[in-house]
Parts: structure tokens; C-alpha cells; sequence
């Protein structure tokens, strides 16, 4: 059977646009115009089985969400393939993808941009289905619509609302309705509870949890959360500057990060467990631009451990068993390993 | 805490304060009845969900309530002085000098327009008598205590010129640099991300620390709470709901909504298949039930809640919880 999806070399150039100025530059008395390109995903590759929950999680500029919106194809690839269930839908035009979207939906993370403020909330969740099965399947549309709602929680008195009539978390519920409007086997969630506060945050997880159960969902699921992504994740993925740099399973990860990114950032998560801490890498400085990559390895710059090799030569990632796969250098010379 | 054993000095003194907005859909009691004490030396905590009152208690203490919005009632004692009525006159000599402020989002509350230089060089000159030369050198000092290397080229630097995490730095150097006594930091780390985050608590609590200031952080994360403050309040409708020690509060609240609040975090040590969750949401805060608050979301609730509105009295340990039917340790919700 073919994974839900399957994502290889995904890349993503965004070119900028800056003015003329900007762009002029001397080398050697000559003018040049530079191009300007921020490389916010740089060959990303996994795959999400079925019913499988894949957590993105990363520090903001570090590509996840461009992975997202470019795997629903809000983005064109600059490279790579996308699969949905075997069919590669990275070249798709806007009528080829009608299909796919009956396969894959979308929950954005603000809750209050991403409902149209004038419609109401029966016509945004019926709307994805209206374009999949046509106007003339309304009545059905309209049954389906408020089955939807009854199962996120809201009632009909609600679909005849508007969405600035809702809190957070409710406006939320109404989002993952139209996504499952159309019984998708995928979704894209997008940081879809760091709007939230932290009891809402737990309904909306809780509630796609038991989605998850009931229709047999696959979630690629975008968070900077570090203990949502705990919670809901089967398989987690660690980005970085646009590169995939530790994929592991859940409990892997958090047990033994290899990757000494993945290391730093479960060891500057807060937590309310007192003397939670094991490793202690802490961070020094900023990510770097994406306008303009390190060479070699894309962490180097912050890495505690880095030497020579790591500016000259860009790590790949390495299969070191249990599912896990990390992208460093130290894999080769673990004595390097100082802590 | 003070070191010699001997009783630290209140600070900062909060009795019944109540903050009003006069709206035309009604009256919003944004905060309704707060008292608190802050110690020299002492980090305390504001936590609450969103339209809990917590940053209105801040704006409150800073003298920053705008109409529709007034102080109706209470007293804010700042070193003995009640500053809840003060005059604006007044009220600018103590913001930066007495009480600094360190806010959410370093890009607005930075002035885009000036330099670093300038916006650090107006505190000096509207609080202390140095010269020029004499405030450059302690803008520079400042710098370089909040980590930010080359400091004197920084200076001529706009605040766009500096990532996130650097322009809290900034805010942070300029709101230590009149020497506060007590520093208000409403959500500093939630624009930032957790690397940065880290490190902008640990140089928080060090210049708190360096300085003998009080700081009081306002913020929803209780797990960012939990690695910095000495005390915690729970604010929930503009009420104090629950006030005590860190740890106490932390593992073993007596408040039905603070444990609700610790338990809906996903906790990695202990996963399970569901998170407690708290159902409903946040009442209308105009529209507010009779008795208890929190009572149409709480799993404890009986007659006695719908009826009579529960005091903050002291429950065990460091605690103080308005509630009738506390929770009792090791108890869930």
C-alpha cells in the first residue's frame, strides 16, 4: 500500500523582489545585480502512512509551515515530488487539484483569518463539499454540513451564525469541520492550537485526536510546541534553516535526541516538571538568513561542536536504526561529543 | 527573599483594586477586587487565560488606564505611596524611574523612527542629572550587560536593524537603566521563539536579580512561570482565584480552575491518550453568574456556588484559593 504521502527533495525559492538599489552591487569596479532568494525549504523528504501522525516542529523561519502550504499547494515546488497516495500532484494545475482536495484539507492556524467574516458558518463548512459534488446536491450538502457541526461540538442553532460570533477555540472547531467536509484521508494542520489558550488548546487536541480514531485520519500536524507535539505525534521531524536535520519516533526523540539542535531545543523547552532537564545544550545567537545559507552544515553556526568539516561539507541524513535519522557530522566522530 | 532571615520589605501593596470599562454594551469589570503583596527582591507571577484581567492589572500599576477605562476603587501603594489616583505629573516621574515596563512586542515598543542611542540616551536624561558623556558610558554598560557585543556601534543602530530576541535585549537595557524598583513584563517572551525565549528569562531574572528590583511577569504560560518566578497569582474574570508559593501552586493547586489549568498541559513524562481538558469557555465578563465564576465549567460545583460568591481564604500550605470546595493534594479536579 502507498503512503498517504509522500514528499521527496521538496525545495522551496522564494525570489525577492527588492528595488533596483538594493540589487546593485560591485565586484571588482564591475555592477552586478544580485538575485535575491530566500531558500526557505532545501530538499525536504519523508512520508506519512496511514492514520500516522507526522509532527513538524522548529524555530520560526525554519521552513515547516512553507512545507505545509506547499504540500497543499498554496505554494508551487520549486523542486521535488509530492505524493497523495501514490499520485504526484507536484506539477498540478488549479483544475487538476479539484480531486486532490477531496484527499487533503487544510486547518490554519488563526482561527480569525481564515473564515470569511461574511459568510455564515453553514455556508463555510458546506463550501469545500459544493465545489467537490456540485450545486445540485444541496439538500444532502446541508444534512451532511450539520452532522459536521453536532460532531465538533457546535449545534444548529450555530450554523446560521457568523464567525465573528465565536471564540477562538469554537472558530477553530468551524475550520476543522470544512476540512472534514469532504472526508479527506489527509489534513494539514498548521499550528492549529497556538492561538489557543491552554484549556481550549486541550478540547481541539482532544478533538482531533478522536477525528483521527473515528475516520482513520493522517495528520501532518506544524507546531513549535514541543509538548503538543508530545502529545499528538506518532513520528517527529526537526527542521532547521529549511533542512530536515532528526526525524525520529516520538518517544526516540524525546528519550535520545542525537541531533545537537533536536538536544537544544527539548533542553530550552519551559516546563512545569521541575528538574526535567537532562542535556543542556543552550544556544548562543540567531539563526541565520535564509537569504544567504552557511556552507556546509546549516546549524554550525550555533553548534557547540562544530569544527572545519562542518563549514565545508552539508551533512545528510543518516539512518542510525529504530527510525531514526539524523543529519551531523558528530555521527562519524561521536567523540567529538563533548557533553 | 531576604538572606538575613528578617521580614522583606513590601514593595508593592494592591488592595481591592478595580479597573472598569465603561463600554456601550455594558459595563466590562476587567479587574474586580485584586489585592496582592510584591516584596523587595520578590518575582511574582500574574497568570490567566486570555480576558482574565492580568495585563489591566499591569496597565493599572503603571498608571496607563485610558478612558473608557478607570480605576473606580482600591489602593496601589508603591514604598507606602498610593499611586492608584496619582496625577499624570506625577505618574511620569515614577514610570522608568520607580517602575519600568517590559512588553510583549520589542518591534512597537521600540520607537521605529529614533535610534537605540537616543531612545536609551531620553531615559537617562529624564531620570538621573549625568552629562552626556556620563550617559553614553552607562548606555554602553547597559548593552553589554544584556549581551549585546560592540556596543557602541550599536548604539547609532535602528530598531529594525536587530532581530527579536536582540530588541528584547534592548527593551530590557532600557528599562533597567534608571535602576527600577519594580519592573512589569507583560508577556516578553510569547513573540519570541523558545531558544531565544530562554535565554531573554535567564537575563531577566540575572538583572532582577543584580539590580534588587521586584518584577512581576505577566503571562498564560504557567510552564514559562514555573522556571522564574518566586509566586504565583491566578487571576480568572478579573478576580484572584488562587495565590501562593510557586511550587505549591504548580503541583499541588487548590483551585478547581488552576488545576484544570496544569492538568490541560500536555505533560511528556506522564502522556495520556486524552488531555484533561476544562469544558466550555471563558463567561462573558459583562454578563457574569451569580456566586462563583467559575462554576459553569467546574466538575465541583454544587448549590452553594450559584449562590454565594467564594473569598480568597487560605486553604494549606502557601495557599489562598477562592473556592468553596477545594481541591485537596494529590487530588485531581
Amino acid at each position: 500500500m502507498s503512503a498517504m504521502l509522500d514528499v521527496e527533495g521538496l525545495e522551496q525559492r522564494f525570489h525577492l523582489n527588492p528595488g533596483f538599489l538594493d540589487r546593485l552591487s560591485f565586484e571588482g569596479g564591475r555592477p552586478r545585480l544580485k538575485d535575491l532568494v530566500v531558500h526557505a525549504v532545501n530538499g525536504v523528504s519523508f512520508s506519512i502512512a496511514k492514520g500516522e501522525v507526522l509532527a513538524l516542529v522548529g524555530e520560526s523561519g525554519c521552513g515547516k509551515s512553507t512545507v505545509a502550504k506547499t504540500i497543499a499547494r498554496i505554494y508551487e515546488p520549486s523542486a521535488g515530488r509530492i505524493r497523495v497516495e501514490g499520485e504526484d500532484i507536484s506539477e498540478y494545475g488549479h483544475a487538476d487539484l479539484l480531486p486532490v482536495r477531496a484527499k487533503m484539507q487544510m486547518i490554519f492556524q488563526d482561527p480569525f483569518a481564515s473564515l470569511n467574516p461574511r459568510q455564515k458558518v453553514r455556508d463555510i463548512v458546506a463550501e469545500p463539499l459544493l465545489q467537490q459534488v456540485g450545486e445540485g446536491a444541496r439538500a444532502e450538502v446541508a444534512d451532511k454540513t450539520e452532522a459536521l457541526l453536532a460532531r465538533v461540538g457546535l449545534n444548529a442553532e450555530h450554523a446560521g451564525r457568523y464567525p465573528h460570533q465565536f471564540s477562538g477555540g469554537q472558530r477553530q472547531r468551524i475550520g476543522i469541520a470544512r476540512a472534514l467536509s469532504v472526508n479527506p484521508g489527509l489534513i494539514v494542520a498548521d499550528e492549529p492550537v497556538s492561538a489557543l489558550d491552554v484549556s481550549i488548546q486541550a478540547q481541539i487536541l482532544n478533538l482531533m485526536m478522536d477525528l483521527r480514531d473515528e475516520f482513520g485520519l493522517s495528520y501532518l500536524f506544524i507546531s513549535h510546541d514541543l509538548s503538543v507535539v508530545h502529545h499528538i505525534a506518532d513520528r517527529i521531524g526537526v527542521m532547521y534553516l529549511g533542512f530536515m536535520v532528526e526525524t525520529a519516533p516520538r518517544d526516540t526523540l524525546f528519550a535520545m535526541p542525537r541531533h545537537p539542535y533536536t538536544r537544544a531545543l527539548l533542553s530550552a523547552a519551559p516546563s512545569i516538571q521541575p528538574n526535567r532537564k537532562s542535556d543542556e545544550i543552550e544556544l548562543t545567537g540567531e539563526v541565520p538568513s535564509a537569504l544567504s545559507l552557511p556552507s556546509g552544515c546549516c546549524f554550525r553556526t550555533r553548534c557547540p561542536f562544530a569544527w572545519d568539516r562542518c563549514a565545508k561539507e552539508r551533512p545528510v541524513l543518516q539512518d542510525v536504526g529504530g527510525g531514526q535519522s539524523v543529519a551531523c557530522h558528530l555521527l562519524d566522530e561521536p567523540e567529538r561529543d563533548t557533553l | 527573599m531576604s538572606m538575613d532571615g528578617q521580614t522583606p520589605e513590601t514593595l508593592l501593596s494592591v488592595r481591592d483594586l478595580r479597573t472598569w470599562f465603561h463600554t456601550f454594551s455594558g459595563v466590562v469589570k476587567a479587574v474586580n477586587g485584586v489585592s496582592f503583596d510584591l516584596a523587595q527582591g520578590e518575582i511574582m507571577g500574574l497568570v490567566g487565560e486570555s480576558g482574565g484581567g492580568k495585563s489591566v492589572v499591569g496597565f493599572s500599576v503603571l498608571g496607563l488606564i485610558d478612558p473608557p477605562g478607570r480605576i473606580e476603587g482600591g489602593e496601589i501603594r508603591l514604598a507606602g505611596e498610593d499611586i492608584a489616583q496619582a496625577p499624570e505629573d506625577r505618574m511620569r516621574k515614577i514610570r522608568g524611574k520607580e517602575i519600568a515596563m517590559i512588553f510583549q512586542d520589542p518591534m512597537t515598543s521600540l520607537n521605529p523612527v529614533h535610534t537605540i542611542g537616543k531612545q536609551m540616551d531620553e531615559m537617562l536624561r529624564l531620570h538621573t542629572d549625568l552629562d552626556e558623556a556620563g550617559r553614553k558610558t552607562r548606555c554602553i554598560e547597559m548593552l553589554e550587560s544584556v549581551g549585546i557585543s560592540q556596543a557602541e556601534d550599536r548604539l547609532r543602530a535602528y530598531p529594525h536593524q536587530f532581530s527579536g530576541g536582540m530588541r528584547q535585549r534592548v527593551v530590557i537595557a532600557i528599562a533597567m537603566l534608571a535602576h527600577p524598583k519594580l519592573i512589569i513584563a507583560d508577556e516578553p517572551t510569547t513573540a519570541l521563539d523558545v531558544t531565544i525565549q530562554s535565554q531573554i528569562l535567564k537575563l531577566m531574572k540575572r538583572q532582577v536579580a543584580e539590580h534588587g528590583a521586584s518584577m512581576i511577569l505577566i503571562t498564560h504560560d504557567l510552564a514559562v512561570v514555573s522556571e522564574v518566578v518566586d509566586k504565583i497569582t491566578v487571576l480568572y474574570c478579573g478576580q484572584v482565584v488562587e495565590r501562593g508559593d510557586v511550587r505549591d501552586v504548580i503541583s499541588n493547586p487548590s483551585h478547581p480552575y488552576t488545576r484544570g489549568l496544569i492538568d490541560s498541559i500536555p505533560n511528556p513524562d506522564d502522556r495520556q491518550a486524552r488531555l484533561k481538558q476544562i469544558p466550555g469557555t471563558v463567561p462573558d465578563i459583562r454578563n457574569l453568574p451569580k456566586g462563583c465564576n467559575f462554576r459553569d465549567r467546574c466538575p465541583r460545583a454544587q448549590a452553594r456556588c450559584a449562590e454565594e460568591e467564594p473569598k480568597l481564604t487560605h486553604t494549606r500550605d502557601s495557599l489562598y484559593s477562592a473556592c468553596h470546595f477545594p481541591v485537596a493534594a494529590g487530588e485531581s479536579a
